[in-house]
């Protein structure tokens, strides 16, 4: 059974982006505006209570990462700044990061090891920022051939190098990400490829000869050998680089899906515009498997005499239907986030300010 | 600019092609010999528009009882392209009772999908 949680009331706003701590017991989250909100969440129950918000940035915050070892959060606006924020044991300090974009921040992402982190932007490059001890400071550097378009969406490779972008130019992108002031040795040869300077392009994909969409969320599996992305054009679509970069894709019936998460190296789940998670499973082939969600009943609310008229008087119909504002799924709008927690378990935020746990 | 050229001509054999199964009753082949043109590939909107008149024609002298039938036989690809063409007919403003008829069995068969496909495409 799903848990919704309402996260954000009076007004009811959506919920943009959010991140867990290391044993899920603090939440980070953006509500649609300039702020970070912090709070304690208990998973079993939905209870939350606020601890912080933080309000550096001056536009709203399009992605928040959490490092769980190193417990800091990264957070994007678009505001062209991020901040890394560090707990001190009463309150979460900002800490710059010159990104040097001239448009919005996108996404951001921890890097495995959370010795670095990719932000996407509307500057059509990927600035990849590490902390430089001598000057006490967090300095970037920019990955940007042969992107044309914003960058929609990231996701680091489990060997602390490799990063996949999505975009809007349709194109799905592997680049390394390696940068020399912070690894200790150079990467191993993978799948994607052996040589890895600091923004090679190891790959490209487009996705689909047809036309293509813009591409809102890429995953890679937990070993690193597969990579999932959803487009716009409703698609969802796997690329095994153990199979000589096959893509496995499907074009779906639904309405496009925002985000894709692996819940081990077979199962994917999505979810998007449709309001509702879908689960996929990937066996040498993309399989559509099933909508996850529990319709929700709701109560005949015209069961009065002169409820019946007056919506017969305002709708012209009696259809209890077409008088409730509320959908029968769990989500009520869209939603923009998936995170996993643990197995099969994850999270999804939409636009309509819930958070929900599937377990 | 020589690819052009070479479409312009492929066009024109399809064209012709199309025409000649359209009047001997085979629409499944004609849409089919239709949709499969380099057009698409072309910065022409002439030779798009010619690609496209050729399409519509094909799915105009359909029956409506007989749309059903066609779009089961055609594959995914197929339809979408199909639905694509169908809103460029409608943008025409000939027929668009039939092509209303064709949009409705392509929605029923393959959701909303189609339609997200439709919109995201630039180059048809």
């Amino acid at each position: 059974m799903p848990l919704p949680v309402q996260l954000v009331s009076n007004p009811v706003l959506p919920v943009t982006c959010h991140a867990w701590n290391a044993d899920f017991t603090q939440l980070a989250f953006s509500p649609n505006n300039n702020e970070v909100h912090i709070v304690k969440f208990d998973i079993k129950t939905g209870a939350f209570t606020k601890l912080f918000v933080l309000t550096e940035h001056t536009h709203t915050v399009t992605a928040i990462d959490w490092a769980p070892k190193a417990n800091r959060i990264v957070s994007c606006a678009q505001d062209r700044n991020a901040y890394v924020w560090t707990y001190d044991g009463t309150k979460w300090n900002p800490t710059l990061v010159i990104l040097r974009i001239n448009r919005a921040a996108t996404c951001v992402r921890w890097s495995p090891n959370e010795d670095k982190f990719a932000t996407g932007s509307g500057s059509r490059l990927i600035s990849v920022s590490y902390f430089e001890k001598e000057n006490d400071w967090w300095v970037s550097k920019h990955i940007k051939k042969p992107i044309r378009s914003t960058i929609l969406s990231l996701h680091w490779h489990p060997n602390n190098v490799l990063i996949a972008a999505g975009s809007s130019d349709f194109k799905i992108r592997v680049f390394s990400g390696w940068v020399k002031e912070v690894e200790s040795k150079k990467p191993e040869a993978t799948v994607w490829g052996t040589k890895m300077p600091f923004g090679e392009l190891m790959a490209e994909f487009g996705t689909s000869e047809l036309g293509g969409g813009w591409v809102h969320g890429v995953a890679f599996s937990p070993s690193g050998n597969k990579l999932a992305y959803v487009a716009h054009d409703s698609s969802i679509a796997v690329i095994d680089a153990e199979n000589n970069k096959a893509i496995s894709s499907i074009a779906t019936k639904d309405l496009p899906y925002r985000c894709v998460a692996w819940l081990g190296e077979t199962n994917l789940v999505a979810a998007g515009h449709d309001y509702a998670p879908i689960s996929f499973t990937f066996n040498g082939s993309l399989v559509y498997g099933a909508k996850i969600d529990v319709p929700v009943k709701k109560e005949d609310k015209t069961a009065t005499a002169m409820a019946k008229f007056r919506t017969m008087d305002t709708k012209g119909t009696t259809d209890s239907t077409a008088v409730g504002v509320e959908v029968d799924s769990t989500h009520q709008n869209a939603i923009s986030e998936i995170r996993v927690l643990n197995g099969n378990t994850f999270s999804t935020v939409g636009n309509d300010g819930q958070l929900v746990i599937w377990p | 600019m020589a690819d052009e050229a070479e479409i312009s001509k492929s066009l024109n054999q399809i064209n012709t092609e199309s025409s000649s199964l359209i009047s001997r009753g085979d629409f499944l082949r004609a849409l089919q010999v239709a949709l499969n043109n380099p057009a698409k590939n072309s910065k022409n909107q002439e030779l798009k528009d010619l690609a496209a008149n050729t399409i519509v024609a094909a799915l105009s002298a359909v029956k409506e009882a007989d749309i059903q039938k066609i779009i089961d036989a055609l594959s995914q690809d197929e339809r979408t392209q199909t639905m694509k063409y169908v809103y460029r007919g409608m943008g025409f403003g000939q027929n668009c009772n039939l092509l209303l008829k064709w949009h409705q069995a392509l929605t029923d068969k393959d959701g909303v999908g189609v339609i997200m496909r439709t919109l995201v495409d630039t180059k048809v």
